[in-house]
């Protein structure tokens, strides 16, 4: 398969590159050298101070220690913000700066396998941010990776892929993740519930208040404070819980010598893995599987991030009534957009159903079409369009489409936000 | 059955235009709703290479272009043939389909001239006057002619008389209602020449007619036109005209062309072929 099939995660502390070898069916980590830790490219850039040239990661520091760049960190916040930085009186937007970082990340990847163009990327963040993510789509164009190439999951999807791509033993019960950043301490549980078809994995994510500096653990009470809180936290979180694998990851788990007693409990009947790049070879799991022609992943994946229900709509097509899905319970939100146009025959809204997964049953929801203008039978066409702000939040857009030459459209709109 | 028809995904990149109406088809439920509606306007050649391409090609509906194009082959007629494309593309159901059937049963044992008003009155209801008295003067018996049959050509001198009214030309319109009592002999047509009298005196009006009508009914009727004269003076053209002149002086004059314009623009469209 021509092209790279990338998987990238990006965060403010650090950024990592995972390319999937499609001959070894496995994800890989990318450095800046060939040396293991340098897969954890601290996420900043820097410009050379009176040249052109821009460096990243550890490069980036070097120059700037050395006084000959100027060097900007946390690239997703500034992104968020839609902030600005102003080096050698030359304004630069969080695109350019994020798309500079991203460039060069990819020039990895490019380098190490003689590869010059990307077939699949799926970037993954701690969380979904929509102006970070449309930020990214417009960033992608400028670098020339087309749309539908691209997609963006956050670290509870890549968790879920990437334990999903293991050996199922490893998933057969239920399976943590302990995620320790300078960002805090995170905690994930996949659940993969068996009896239904399809099968539904679950990913419950929960932001620990335990998160503490990881600057506390380079003295050795700081480290046995550290271990202590973790101790709690894994006593708490794992009590009465059929968990049987555990992952560590992060930067705060890439020494594991402050952390005997934590070891000591979550090691207790349980296989553990402790790596760097979990979330990256998540990301280029899936981007693989954007790929294929069937999915390897035939689950509702639920967590955050994901749709919890399915919408569905009453329709008639071929003449037969029958049920349109038109969001699958466990969609990307920021990829679950559908537009479907209809014929209104006597009928003056449009009616759906939004069905959880879990929880209460499903709810009936009616859209009033009264304020478009009146015509007669079958010749109103509105276009439908349902699209997510967020994995609850959805809103609802009807357009009224006229029907041709014959009743030209009105041009109105009705708009309705639900939380589903 | 309520509810909403899934529309199929074909966006269509060429439209088929259909000349009667000026206008473009861009769906296939939209040549549904032409063929339904407006089937006294078909007439041979109208499944032709272009309209099987616009099926086929534009509408993604390959099955059905061949088998039209089969039927065709095999002579079928044309009513057999926009059966075809109403069953095949669900649009109406069958309720829709049995009332067609009968439409097209009745406009079969039809008489030529009656099809010809049908698309006349079709023509006049679009606002198409110019080409409504066309045709209505192509039903008509000419001079010398004997006349079949009374109604009917009552009917058509009616709206004629209708359309030239539209038109402004009172005097036709006059001549056309005149002729229409004397074949149906109703009293409403002489309310609506007694109408024409009062919008316009100078319309030649046989007096010998209204003079027919007792004084108590034409009483009725003058009161009839006040009401209307009344309330059409706060409605549609003269309340876009009042609100022209009273734009502040500068605007007026804008306004007015403005509104001049669009009259004369709805009035070649009303004498528009």
């Amino acid at each position: 398969m021509a092209g790279l099939i990338v998987g990238m995660d990006l965060c403010d502390d650090y950024s990592q590159i995972s390319v999937f070898n499609g001959k070894l069916l496995d994800a890989e980590a990318v450095g800046t050298t060939g040396e293991e830790n340098s897969c954890m490219i601290p996420s900043v850039v820097c410009k050379q101070k009176g040249g052109e040239k821009w460096f990243i990661g550890e490069e980036a520091y070097r120059f700037a220690l050395q006084g000959e760049g100027t060097m900007v960190d946390k690239p997703v916040k500034l992104l968020s913000k839609q902030g600005t930085a102003t080096i050698e009186g030359v304004k630069y937007t969080a695109e350019d700066l994020v798309r500079i970082f991203v460039e060069q990340m990819l020039a990895l990847a490019k380098k190490r396998y003689e590869e010059t163009e990307v077939a699949s990327l799926v970037i993954t963040f701690q969380k979904k941010d929509a102006v970070v993510m449309d930020s990214l789509v417009r960033i992608m164009d400028r670098i020339g990776i087309e749309r539908e190439k691209v997609h963006m999951i956050n670290h509870a999807e890549a968790f879920l892929f990437y334990v999903l791509s293991q050996k199922k033993e490893i998933w057969a019960n239920q399976t943590c993740l302990f995620d320790l950043t300078a960002d805090g301490l995170h905690y994930y549980e996949l659940n993969v519930m068996r009896g239904r078809r399809p099968q539904v994995a679950e990913v419950a994510h929960e932001s620990l208040e335990e998160g503490f500096s990881l600057e506390i653990l380079d003295s050795v009470s700081g480290g046995k404070l550290a271990d202590k809180i973790l101790c709690s936290c894994a006593e708490r979180q794992l009590n009465k819980k059929l968990v049987t694998t555990a992952f560590l990851t992060g930067k705060g788990f890439e020494t594991t010598e402050w952390a005997s007693g934590f070891l000591k409990i979550i090691c207790n009947k349980r296989r553990v893995f402790s790596g760097q790049s979990l979330f990256a070879r998540g990301a280029s799991f899936l981007a693989y599987d954007y790929l294929q022609e069937i999915s390897a992943y035939p689950y509702v994946c639920l967590c955050e991030g994901r749709v919890p229900a399915a919408v569905s709509m009453q329709v008639k097509h071929e003449g037969r009534e029958r049920q349109l899905i038109v969001v699958s319970a466990g969609s990307n939100w920021y990829e679950a957009k559908t537009s479907v146009d209809f014929i209104l025959d006597d009928t003056h809204s449009v009616d759906f159903t939004v069905t959880p997964v879990r929880g209460p049953g499903q709810k009936r929801y009616s859209l009033s079409l009264d304020e478009f203008p009146a015509r007669p039978n079958k010749t109103t066409r509105v276009q439908v369009i349902f699209s997510f702000s967020g994995d609850k939040e959805m809103t609802v857009r009807v357009i009224d489409k006229g029907f041709g030459d014959f009743f030209p459209e009105s041009g109105r709109m009705i708009r309705q936000d639900y939380s589903i | 059955m309520s509810g909403l028809i899934l529309c199929r995904d074909a966006q269509v990149r060429h439209p088929f235009y259909i000349k009667d109406l000026g206008i473009n088809l861009y769906s296939a439920e939209e040549l549904c709703y032409y063929i339904y509606n407006h089937v006294f306007l078909i007439e041979e050649p109208f499944f032709g290479e272009e309209l099987l391409t616009f099926i086929g090609t534009e509408c993604r509906l390959a099955d059905l272009e061949r088998k039209l194009r089969q039927w065709k082959s095999q002579e079928a007629d044309l009513g057999s043939l926009l059966l075809v494309v109403l069953q095949d593309i669900p649009y109406y159901n069958e309720m829709e389909l049995k009332v067609f059937k009968n439409q097209m049963h009745q406009l079969r044992n039809a008489r030529p001239e009656e099809r010809v008003k049908q698309k006349a009155d079709y023509m006049f209801r679009q606002k198409k006057y110019e080409a409504a008295l066309h045709l209505y003067e192509s039903v008509l018996p000419a001079k010398g002619e004997t006349m079949e049959d009374a109604s009917f050509t009552g009917r058509v001198y009616y709206n004629r008389g209708a359309a030239y009214a539209q038109l402004f030309s009172f005097a036709e319109a006059a001549a056309c209602f005149e002729k229409t009592y004397e074949l149906l002999g109703e009293e409403d047509v002489l309310r609506h020449l007694y109408f024409l009298y009062q919008i316009d005196a100078s319309v030649p009006v046989r007096t010998d007619l209204l003079e027919k009508v007792p004084a108590q009914q034409q009483y009725r009727w003058k009161e009839e036109f006040e009401t209307i004269k009344k309330r059409e003076a706060f409605a549609g053209k003269a309340l876009a005209a009042r609100a022209a002149l009273e734009k502040s002086a500068f605007r007026r004059e804008v306004a007015v062309k403005d509104l001049l314009l669009d009259w004369k623009k709805e009035y070649r469209s009303l004498v528009k072929e």
